[in-house]
């Protein structure tokens, strides 16, 4: 399968505080991923991740210098944006610090389409704040869902929020990547419950969710899709999501 | 690409876990039908399970083929206390004192389905259903937490372990005597760095080390330091792990080698 990470730990030219492990969340998803036998597509970090990687387009996520929709499975770490008491409205947010492909923030329901056109974005697993809001992800996600088959997120708040992980992204794209046996692998969904949790705050939680034609689909794929399991895209408007919370 | 160094399997290797398997986790394994070892995780399967571990560090890990949420062999039922008290036997069968145990809680995974309509927006829910639980526990030390190490059970309907993963390793004297010694940063005038845009929240000395997944096993004292965004336009809360200067320390490596960034310039970004 071909990859692209995007990992973005300085934000100080957006006037915003910096991380420490999202470059290297990127760096470690890479060497699991490519140990297991998948190909890197784009591996931008900090600056060279854009905002416009996340919005619908052919110059945006299409981009053929790092969009999202390049490769069949995309991981970012970096900020997302919390609200303090989310509503049914409220949008979720990837909130990048490019030097390009302005805005900095995609509003996900309103503009990010994965697996559409000539996408071919197949796994979404978005490492930080908020992306995936439970009490929001029928106004920001089912739209979302155009080939897709499975993305992984957080719910949470301000004060129940992901701390920024040395080990998450790691202990996930170990579990994922389908490391030579008898190293562990995991369906995305189960993989995500277990390491998910790792360095959150109480409250917030791990989601999973999946597309299908109907709920035994859309549950086989949240329970058991593989990266490797080289099933077809999902056509239909059933969503199946899990979630775990600390 | 190789990152690791590949040792042999032996039979040693596959008499331990047929060990651990049938005396500490009760598994009637049955026919083992694939045993090898990679890097530093040695394995048996049989028809139904997978057990692998570590052969530098107290880490093992458990898969049932039959454990799921829905058909299969079903969840545990049983009571909470039931299953933490699974779970902490399995550390101690193991021969970890259990008085390292710090936190013990259930998670269990919740289920949702819905219908979209995506001409109107309509959201049709299908409703909420419990899935698979488990007991957590994670550990500390005198005290002192450890942060990486944790146990994970699932228990099947029948009480038989479906999912375990445990990482649980041996804490250097010298470490757990470094982090002490960190302990008064908990409770003297102790100020952790600063960063910009954002303020401490809080802080707290324990031991680091290298995740149940890694080809490597590194520990470390550090003053692990939560900070809270001053800006409400972004979240992911920053972490630093210092020491009593307030200096990063070394974080325990996933790798023999930290992997370092692999793409030049972007092309088309703004020039800097």
């Amino acid at each position: 399968m071909r990859f692209s990470t995007g990992g973005v730990d300085n934000y100080a030219p957006c006037s915003s505080t910096s991380l420490s492990f999202c470059r290297q969340n990127g760096r470690d998803f890479r060497t699991w991923y490519q140990f297991s036998g998948h190909t890197a597509v784009t591996n931008w970090e900090d600056g060279d991740v854009w905002g416009s990687d996340f919005r619908d387009g052919a110059s945006a996520d299409g981009d053929p210098s790092g969009g999202s929709e390049l490769p069949q499975i995309y991981f970012y770490a970096g900020h997302g944006t919390c609200q303090a008491a989310p509503t049914a409205t409220d949008p979720d947010f990837i909130s990048v610090c490019g030097n390009f492909g302005a805005p900095n923030r995609t509003n996900i329901g309103q503009t990010t389409r994965w697996g559409n056109n000539a996408g071919s974005l197949n796994f979404a697993f978005l490492d930080a704040s908020c992306p995936m809001d439970l009490v929001s992800i029928g106004a920001n996600w089912f739209n979302v869902f155009l080939g897709l088959h499975v993305a992984t997120g957080h719910s949470g708040t301000r004060t129940q929020d992901t701390l920024d992980s040395a080990d998450r992204a790691s202990q996930f794209a170990a579990l994922t990547a389908g490391l030579p046996w008898p190293f562990p692998t995991m369906s995305i969904g189960d993989a995500w419950m277990q390491t998910g949790i790792i360095d959150i705050q109480p409250g917030c939680c791990a989601v999973a969710i999946a597309n299908g034609r109907d709920i035994p689909e859309a549950d086989r794929r949240v329970d058991f899709e593989q990266v490797n399991s080289g099933w077809s895209d999902p056509v239909g408007d059933w969503f199946v999501w899990k979630w775990v919370c600390r | 690409m190789s990152i690791y160094d590949q040792r042999e399997h032996n039979d040693d290797d596959t008499r331990r876990l047929q060990a651990v398997g049938a005396e500490i986790l009760g598994l009637p394994l049955g026919e083992i039908e694939r045993e090898g070892t990679t890097a530093n995780m040695t394995g048996i399967q049989s028809s139904r399970y997978q057990l692998t571990s570590r052969t530098d560090s107290r880490t093992i890990f458990l898969q049932d083929s039959e454990f799921q949420a829905q058909g299969g062999v079903g969840v545990f039922e049983g009571n909470d206390d039931e299953l933490l008290e699974r779970a902490a036997r399995i550390l101690s069968n193991l021969g970890i004192d259990e008085r390292e145990i710090d936190q013990r809680s259930v998670l269990t995974e919740q289920i949702e389905a819905a219908s979209f309509d995506r001409r109107t927006g309509a959201v049709a829910s299908a409703g909420v259903r419990d899935g698979k639980r488990f007991a957590l526990l994670t550990r500390a030390i005198d005290g002192i937490p450890v942060w990486q190490s944790s146990v994970t059970l699932g228990l099947t309907r029948d009480g038989s372990p479906g999912y375990l993963h445990l990482h649980w390793p041996e804490i250097e004297r010298k470490v757990l005597d470094t982090a002490r010694g960190y302990l008064s940063a908990e409770s003297s005038g102790w100020s952790p760095p600063t960063i910009d845009y954002a303020e401490p929240e809080s802080w707290r000395a324990g031991v680091l080390h290298s995740p149940a997944i890694s080809l490597v096993l590194d520990q470390v004292a550090a003053i692990k330091v939560i900070y809270r965004p001053l800006t409400d336009e972004i979240g992911k809360k920053p972490v630093r792990f210092v020491d009593l200067d307030g200096r990063d320390v070394p974080l325990p490596r996933h790798f023999e080698e930290t992997p370092g960034p692999v793409d030049e310039k972007r092309p088309g970004a703004n020039a800097a």
